[in-house]
Parts: structure tokens; C-alpha cells; sequence
């Protein structure tokens, strides 16, 4: 395009625009369609956020939830007993099973001459030793064979009795099935638990 | 006071606030409704202008900002033209309004007469254009683009957009006729 080509062309866009706005073309959408387009652009604002309310109401819901479980947790039947603690720490360096689980495994040694050694350890370590007849520390002030904190689940808690039973701690599973009653009133015990800890054990029993 | 910038009126809309999309919709309502008035027949015009704000809307969540809004606009105004020339076909243009226009004081009935004369042509101008002319000159007239941004909503060059609009000016000052020249011997 030449440059007088250009000019012209210039020229003749300029007095096209002025004539077509000359022409007053005032198209402008209606009412009901301006209003169609405000209230969509609302809805899609208010949408966003409202899309977060579900989520945000479920999170609520948890925190509530973990909060009251916890304050549960914390009140629960059994508070621990920070004041027998230090008597405990001692005792700490000698968990409760492995005494029991030494008088027990003592029996099983058939060697005669390991066994008498066992029975020295079990009759003459009386006075330095805790002892099976020498009030043992379980009884009364003995930390408690199972895991604290109280309540543990039903389940786990008798799983522990049995241990206890298998690890020859009698009084501590009789301890443990009492605690667990009380704290499971009506909770039915399985019967081959009970049978292990004797008669009268167990109030209530499982039907199988 | 500054005068916020469309893109951030955009942006304000996209974190939220409706006041701005207000804003920015009240600025290009007129001029995109009238192009889609000049390009396609009086029953589409609304729904045309209608989905186009729509899209606008439906993807403020994934608007950067862009530096020209109003390109942005246009390009989506084109993507709703174009699909609804192939759902439709080229429609007929909207003929000239009947309507009778109020008597502007300013004017008097002979130039509101005029003026209505003037529109008629005009309108019936834009009509006997080809398509890609006709929208080359009415986003530099209506929209306000560069060619630079024409080129950018229609997907085309730059001296592609230039030559459209070059005959579209050349064929409605042709069209235009003797009202073209009547206008001229006025200035």
C-alpha cells in the first residue's frame, strides 16, 4: 500500500467510525438478561465458599469428637497413680512378667541339678529377691500387669489377663479380670479364662 | 481516583467480589452486546451475549492476569460466534430497528430522522459484508481493539486483519454511497 493508498484509507476508516457512531447504535441488553448475568456471577462466588462447608463441617465434627474422647480418656475408670510412682521406678528395671516367667520357666528345666539351683534361687533369694511367698510386689501397691492408661478395649485387656495366666501370674490375672469388670459391668468373659482362674472367677461368662 | 484496571476488577472477581464483576460488566455490556446485534439475527443476540459472560464467569477461578481484558472478552465473544455459525448456519442480520426512536432535543425530528435514516444504511451495510470483515471492523469500532489484538481473538495475522479491514471500510463507504458523501461534503 502506498503511502497516499494509506491516507486514504485513513481517511476513509475515520469518517466510517464517525459515521456508524453518528448512526447511534444503542443496542444494550434487557433488564431480565443484565440481571440473568449478575445473578450468575453471584451464585458462582457464594458457590465457592459454600463448597467448602461440607469439609469444613466434617473437620469440626472430628475435633469435637477427638476432644470428648481424649477428656474421656483422661477421666477414665482407673485414674494412673502418680504417687506410687517412685515405688514403681525400682521395680521399672524388672518388669512384672519376667520374675513370674522365671519362676515359671524354673519348673521346666529338667536337668535335677538346675532345678534344685532354681528352687535355691526361688527359697534363698527370698530376702534379697522379690519372692513368690515373700509378698510379692504385685499385690496391693504392685503396678498393674496390664498397660495403663485405663480403660483399655475389652478385647486387648482380656487378651492381657491370658497372658497373664500363661505367664503363671494368677493374682495379677484375678486382679486384672476384677479391674475388668468393674469396668465393663455385664461384659461377657469367655469361660475358658474364667476356668483358668478357678471358681468364682468371673461374674459374668461368656456362653460359649 | 484511579480508575481500576479491568484485569483487576477481573482478579477481585476471581477472590470473590462480586462489586467488581459489576463494575467490569457495566464498562462492556453495551459494546459486546452490539456485537453481537450487528453479526447474527435479534433472537441469538441475547443468548450470544448471555453464554459469553457465562464462560466469563464459569472460568474466573482459572483467570490470569491478562494485558488486555477486553481482548480476553472478545476472544471468548468470538469462540461463542463461531460456534454458533456452525450450530445455525450464517443467519440473517437484524434488520434495521422500526422502532421510533425518542425525540432527542438535541437534534430535532429532522435529525432523529436522519439519524434513523443513517443507522438503517448502515446496519444494512454491515449486512453485505462478509463475515470476517464485518467482525474485523466492528471489534475496532465496538471493542475498541488494535489490530494487534484482533489478530488474537480471531486467530488470524496481523496484515490479514489490516486487509479485512481495509475493504470492510472500503465496501461500506461503497455501500454507504451518496448518505457517505452527503456526510463528507458536511465536515
Amino acid at each position: 500500500m502506498s503511502a497516499g493508498e494509506h491516507d486514504e484509507h485513513a481517511a476513509d476508516l475515520a469518517a466510517i467510525r464517525r459515521a456508524y457512531r453518528e448512526a447511534g447504535f444503542d443496542d444494550e441488553p434487557p433488564p431480565e438478561v443484565d440481571a440473568a448475568v449478575r445473578a450468575a456471577a453471584e451464585h458462582a462466588v457464594h458457590r465457592r465458599y459454600r463448597q467448602y462447608l461440607p469439609p469444613l463441617a466434617l473437620a469440626a465434627t472430628v475435633v469435637v469428637a477427638l476432644g470428648l474422647l481424649l477428656r474421656i480418656a483422661a477421666l477414665g475408670p482407673e485414674r494412673p497413680e502418680p504417687e506410687t510412682q517412685p515405688e514403681l521406678a525400682p521395680r521399672a528395671l524388672e518388669p512384672p512378667a519376667a520374675p513370674a516367667a522365671t519362676r515359671i520357666m524354673a519348673p521346666a528345666v529338667d536337668d535335677t541339678a538346675s532345678m534344685r539351683a532354681e528352687e535355691a534361687f526361688v527359697t534363698g533369694g527370698a530376702a534379697s529377691a522379690p519372692a513368690v511367698g515373700d509378698g510379692p510386689p504385685e499385690p496391693d501397691a504392685a503396678p498393674p500387669f496390664c498397660a495403663t492408661p485405663r480403660p483399655l478395649a475389652p478385647d486387648a485387656w482380656l487378651a492381657c489377663i491370658a497372658a497373664a495366666l500363661d505367664a503363671g501370674s494368677i493374682d495379677a490375672a484375678r486382679d486384672e479380670l476384677a479391674a475388668f469388670e468393674a469396668a465393663y459391668p455385664g461384659y461377657a468373659v469367655p469361660s475358658a479364662l474364667t476356668e483358668r482362674l478357678g471358681p468364682g472367677a468371673g461374674r459374668v461368662r461368656a456362653a460359649c | 481516583m484511579d480508575v481500576p484496571a479491568d484485569q483487576d476488577l477481573m482478579l477481585r472477581f476471581r477472590d470473590g467480589h462480586t462489586a467488581a464483576f459489576g463494575e467490569l460488566y457495566d464498562r462492556h455490556r453495551g459494546p459486546l452486546y452490539r456485537y453481537f446485534a450487528r453479526q447474527t439475527t435479534r433472537a441469538s443476540v441475547d443468548d450470544l451475549f448471555q453464554e459469553t459472560w457465562m464462560r466469563v464467569i464459569r472460568a474466573k477461578d482459572d483467570y490470569r492476569p491478562d494485558p488486555s481484558f477486553r481482548a480476553y472478552l472478545y476472544r471468548i465473544a468470538h469462540n461463542v460466534l463461531v460456534d454458533h455459525y456452525r450450530r445455525e448456519g450464517h443467519a440473517s442480520l437484524p434488520q434495521a430497528s422500526d422502532d421510533i426512536d425518542p425525540i432527542d432535543p438535541a437534534i430535532g425530528p429532522d435529525g432523529q430522522y436522519e439519524r434513523a435514516e443513517l443507522r438503517a444504511a448502515f446496519a444494512a451495510a454491515l449486512e453485505r459484508l462478509p463475515a470476517e470483515q464485518r467482525e474485523a471492523f466492528l471489534l475496532h469500532e465496538e471493542a475498541g481493539l488494535t489490530l494487534e489484538q484482533i489478530a488474537a481473538v480471531v486467530g488470524a495475522g496481523r496484515e490479514t486483519v489490516k486487509s479485512r479491514l481495509r475493504y470492510a471500510v472500503a465496501r461500506l463507504r461503497e455501500t454507504l454511497g451518496a448518505r457517505y458523501r452527503a456526510m463528507e461534503e458536511l465536515r
